[in-house]
């Protein structure tokens, strides 16, 4: 939508304004969905707008001294809050402006469907405004809106950030921890097994927040990915009561997690194979984890 | 940092009210906690509370409760529910995003604070009120007034059909600074002893504020302007309840403020249009000027890279848009300057293979470039011939770059 619903005063024309679309702070355009969004992200958007003054007052019958702003603001239709960026104040400038645009959207209280709105709005109407031309202040006289989804559909590995100083039995100095039971495999995976991340490193946080590409963070990434699928992987072989009959687990479950796990791992080979190669020959077991997963690739 | 909840199933949930809505409210009681059901935790976020956190919750919120009569009939109810709303924000430190999940609410209400609950609403009340929705369970909806009115609204000074006008209307509570000045607005009248009929007195200003919200931004507005159109909203309603007509007037600043620093004007120079049409707007005037400029700065990257993309001419070219520059490519090829390579992000162009060394691909770095130019519109503008004179040492690519500086 571009205009508002029939308002009750003159609008200008669409060709008056010129919106680019919002990117990230690298330049990526923004997509219909951002999968790697968490809560503790919080969204930084810019972009850029032109808009033809002169059209802008002409259509809407304003005298030049007639003043604007253009305005940005966030909903989330999953918290029900809403947020703005800062106003850009065009004031009484004349002929074509350019005008960069900021939003950031704090991941504490988004998610959901956000919608993103940027309006041109009358500032002050100016001397000798007719009666049906916009009049009064932050009266909306074009409207540009995008959507986008927070919250990626993806599946996700449940994990927390923790000071690992507040956990006694965790060394200060070690970066994570995979906190789980390979005895409690009827237990919900979002419930029952966590990936502890120590808080006072910054490395590692930054290397597992989704979405971030660089060379450094890909291998630490990729290292973590493997030394947990390698914990989980160990533990269900452990487990007699797994190996005897692993398809029993309820969806959601540890125990289906894991069938789901070593079945997209070592598609078409049975667990009990599996469980006896763990014995006979772990080596071979450990590399063929490693190929699956592609570590350091 | 922030805590994560327990969540606990919709299901679930109905199965704990069904079992236990009917027994008296002293067996409830002895049944809270209720850690038995299995829960999940957000797949993100931080760490999971403690126990001993819910466990002192409980326990304030049923000191609460006593003082306002639990078991018996509830005295002071609106008292209850703010010192309850305080109580729950203060003592859980979840995010708004957190609070927002219906499951999280689910377990509060049915593990730990049912007989709450049920002495609050009655054990025939819906069973909204005790699994997590929006606007209906019992402690989800004391935290968001909390939340969205802040530390320095007193919620006993409202009544609950008053907090309902704003709470279930999203369009007003989403922007917290305007649902706040709604709220101290009613207040303040009422101090004042000029909120006659207070209820539909909110009822009659809200509808007036939201009949607004398509045509007006009121995040765009500072304080004081929100404030005044609030104010005007209450007046307009309390005229319309005396029978009288009342417009809310169009307040505007009294002195415009001025343009911010980062806005800039784009220059306006007349030199050449791609075409002899006129143009609709003064933006495609603008995104007229300087063609045959943008047109050699285009080609003089290709020339010297090998290819052109849209993002590379608007990194040369800064004060033309991704539409202008895609404008500038279509003219080139139509014209036979360029041709177009790739699709969609790939789409890149180059020059046609006579002047890019017959195979297309990048110029040696080492080899003397020739120039690239424009050959001459099939249909010449009228405009051209009035185009300045070019220095024939000087590339587009220089003069664009000099003139940024």
């Amino acid at each position: 939508m571009k205009s508002p619903p029939s308002p009750p005063y003159l609008l200008p024309p669409d060709a008056a304004i010129a919106e680019q679309p919002w990117a990230d702070m690298d330049g990526r355009p923004l997509e219909d969905r951002l999968e790697h969004w968490d809560p503790f992200t919080d969204t930084e958007l810019f972009r850029v707008v032109d808009v033809d003054l002169d059209s802008v007052r002409a259509a809407c019958r304003l005298n030049v001294d007639s003043a604007f702003a253009l305005g940005v603001n966030w909903y989330s239709n999953r918290t029900r809050l809403s947020g703005s960026g800062p106003v850009v104040e065009l004031g009484q400038l004349r002929g074509v402006i350019r005008a960069p645009l900021s939003l950031v959207i704090p991941g504490d209280a988004a998610g959901g469907r956000i919608s993103i709105r940027t309006a041109l709005v009358l500032r002050h109407p100016g001397t000798n405004a007719t009666p049906i031309s916009p009049r009064r202040e932050g009266a909306i006289l074009w409207i540009d809106s995008t959507s986008v989804a927070f919250e990626g559909g993806s599946a996700r590995f449940p994990i927390t950030a923790l000071d690992f100083t507040t956990v006694p039995r965790l060394p200060d100095g070690a970066s994570w921890a995979l906190e789980w039971d390979p005895e409690q495999l009827d237990a919900p995976v979002l419930g029952d097994l966590r990936l502890l991340l120590n808080s006072t490193d910054e490395i590692l946080l930054t290397a597992v927040r989704s979405g971030v590409v660089d060379a450094k963070s890909v291998v630490i990434r990729s290292f973590v990915m493997f030394d947990v699928a390698r914990a989980l992987v160990h533990g269900a072989l452990r487990n007699d009561r797994f190996v005897d009959d692993p398809e029993t687990f309820d969806e959601g479950s540890i125990g289906r997690m894991l069938f789901e796990l070593l079945s997209m791992c070592w598609p078409g080979v049975p667990i009990k194979t599996l469980a006896s190669r763990r014995h006979s020959d772990p080596t071979r077991l450990e590399a063929e984890l490693q190929a699956h997963l592609g570590v350091f690739r | 940092m922030s805590v994560v909840l327990p969540r606990l199933g919709r299901a679930l949930a109905l199965q704990i009210l069904e079992r236990r809505r009917d027994t008296p409210l002293i067996e409830i009681a002895d049944e809270m906690p209720d850690l038995d059901p299995v829960v999940t935790y957000s797949p993100v976020g931080g760490s999971q509370i403690g126990r001993s956190v819910i466990a002192d919750l409980r326990a304030a919120l049923v000191e609460i409760a006593r003082e306002h009569g639990m078991p018996g009939p509830i005295v002071e109810t609106s008292s209850f529910e703010a010192k309850s709303a305080r109580v729950i924000h203060q003592r859980l430190d979840i995010t708004p995003h957190e609070a927002a999940q219906e499951e999280v609410w689910s377990y509060l209400t049915c593990c730990w604070l049912l007989d709450v609950a049920v002495w609050r609403f009655g054990p025939d009340a819906n069973a909204d009120r005790f699994v997590g929705h929006l606007n209906r369970n019992t402690f989800r909806r004391m935290w968001w007034r909390a939340e969205v009115f802040g530390p320095d609204i007193d919620l006993a000074l409202l009544g609950e059909d008053e907090l309902v006008n704003i709470m279930e209307r999203p369009t007003l509570f989403s922007d917290q600074r305007l649902a706040r000045m709604i709220a101290l607005e009613l207040i303040a009248r009422t101090a004042r002893g000029i909120a006659v009929e207070r209820m539909r007195l909110m009822r009659e200003a809200t509808k007036r504020l939201l009949r607004l919200t398509p045509f007006v931004a009121f995040a765009a507005m500072d304080d004081r302007q929100l404030k005044l159109i609030v104010s005007d909203a209450f007046d307009a309603a309390a005229s319309g309840l005396i029978g009288m007509q009342a417009a809310m007037p169009h307040r505007a600043t009294e002195v415009s403020p001025s343009a911010s620093p980062e806005v800039t004007e784009l220059p306006r120079l007349e030199i050449a249009a791609p075409t002899d049409e006129p143009p609709s707007s003064l933006v495609e005037s603008a995104r007229a000027i300087n063609f045959e400029e943008v047109a050699q700065a285009a080609l003089d990257i290709a020339q010297r890279t090998g290819r052109v993309t849209n993002i590379a001419l608007r990194e040369v070219v800064q004060i033309i848009s991704s539409e202008e520059a895609r404008d500038v490519f279509g003219v080139l090829v139509e014209r036979g300057a360029l041709v177009r390579r790739g699709v969609k992000r790939g789409t890149h162009y180059v020059l046609p293979m006579e002047q890019n060394g017959n195979d297309g691909s990048a110029p040696s770095p080492t080899a003397e470039p020739r120039r690239a130019s424009i050959p001459p519109p099939r249909q010449p503008a009228p405009a051209q011939a009035d185009a300045p004179q070019r220095r024939s040492t000087d590339t587009a690519l220089r003069r664009l770059l000099r003139r940024m500086r």
